[in-house]
């Protein structure tokens, strides 16, 4: 099988070729608006602390619809899983809400015992 | 034949190329959407009746009517034997159910947690009170 190393390449050559790909890669990704809103919604997610305490498997959850969506080719279908990834953020962000709001009342009724 | 002739055939006696070429056909089968998604629709179904037991018409109607709409379409897409688009209405169902569920269960907390932060309330004024006036709440006095 033939294989290609980066360091067998030329410099400029390498370079090339690691252009190309961030290129490609870039035009993947804003090639799909539905793509690209479940990927900045999932990436805001992630970044909020609450969410990744709380509510860590739905947030796997929505990150895996994210990279299906990623990796098809199909129009429709990334369109489709797209929608699944959003919505599994959105899942994620409701979790995590009512597990702050049970907390809450927990520690204010326990809170409420001991004064 | 003996096992020279079919070395692939184990000491266990079975063909282990059997549970190969089945799974190679299931796969073929849901590349092609060939097979009816009768388990997505159901699944849908299942979450769309969770929503509505945590009572998502009263908390999220918007994510609930969507869940309830794609389900049917799903299951006319299911009579009209077009697949693809059954399974992935059924899929989105799905997810448009789990959102108006975890929606309604995340407002019911917040709303028992706020019934839970008045009633404490209630309950300190009512203790911190010294004159012995009659209690006007309806709160059942502790101590």
């Amino acid at each position: 099988m033939l294989t290609l190393h980066v360091h067998d390449l030329t410099p400029w050559a390498s370079r090339a070729l690691i252009f190309s790909m961030a290129l490609m890669s870039a035009a993947c990704a804003t090639e799909n608006a539905a793509l690209q809103r479940a990927q900045l919604a999932y990436e805001q997610a992630r970044q909020d602390p609450e969410i990744r305490r709380e509510a860590p498997l739905a947030l796997h959850e929505a990150e895996q619809a994210l990279r299906q969506a990623e990796q098809a080719s199909d129009e429709e279908e990334v369109n489709h899983l797209a929608y699944l990834a959003e919505r599994g953020v959105e899942i994620a962000r409701a979790e995590a809400g009512r597990k702050t709001a049970e907390a809450r009342a927990e520690g204010s009724s326990r809170s409420a015992i001991t004064s | 034949m003996t096992d020279k002739v079919r070395p692939y055939k184990r000491e266990f006696g079975i063909d282990y190329r059997v549970p190969l070429i089945w799974s190679a056909a299931v796969a073929l089968a849901g590349c092609a959407g060939a097979t009816p998604p009768v388990d997505a629709v159901s699944t849908a179904e299942v979450a769309v009746n969770r929503a509505i037991d945590a009572r998502a018409a009263q908390h999220a109607p918007l994510e609930l009517r969507l869940a309830q709409e794609k389900l049917e379409h799903a299951k006319s897409s299911l009579n009209e034997e077009d697949y693809e688009a059954a399974r992935r209405q059924a899929e989105q169902a799905r997810a448009d159910a789990r959102l108006a569920e975890a929606k309604a269960r995340s407002q019911s907390a917040s709303q028992h947690g706020e019934e839970v932060e008045q009633t404490i309330e209630t309950l300190e004024r009512e203790s911190d009170r010294n004159t012995p006036k009659p209690t006007t709440t309806t709160v059942p006095v502790i101590n």
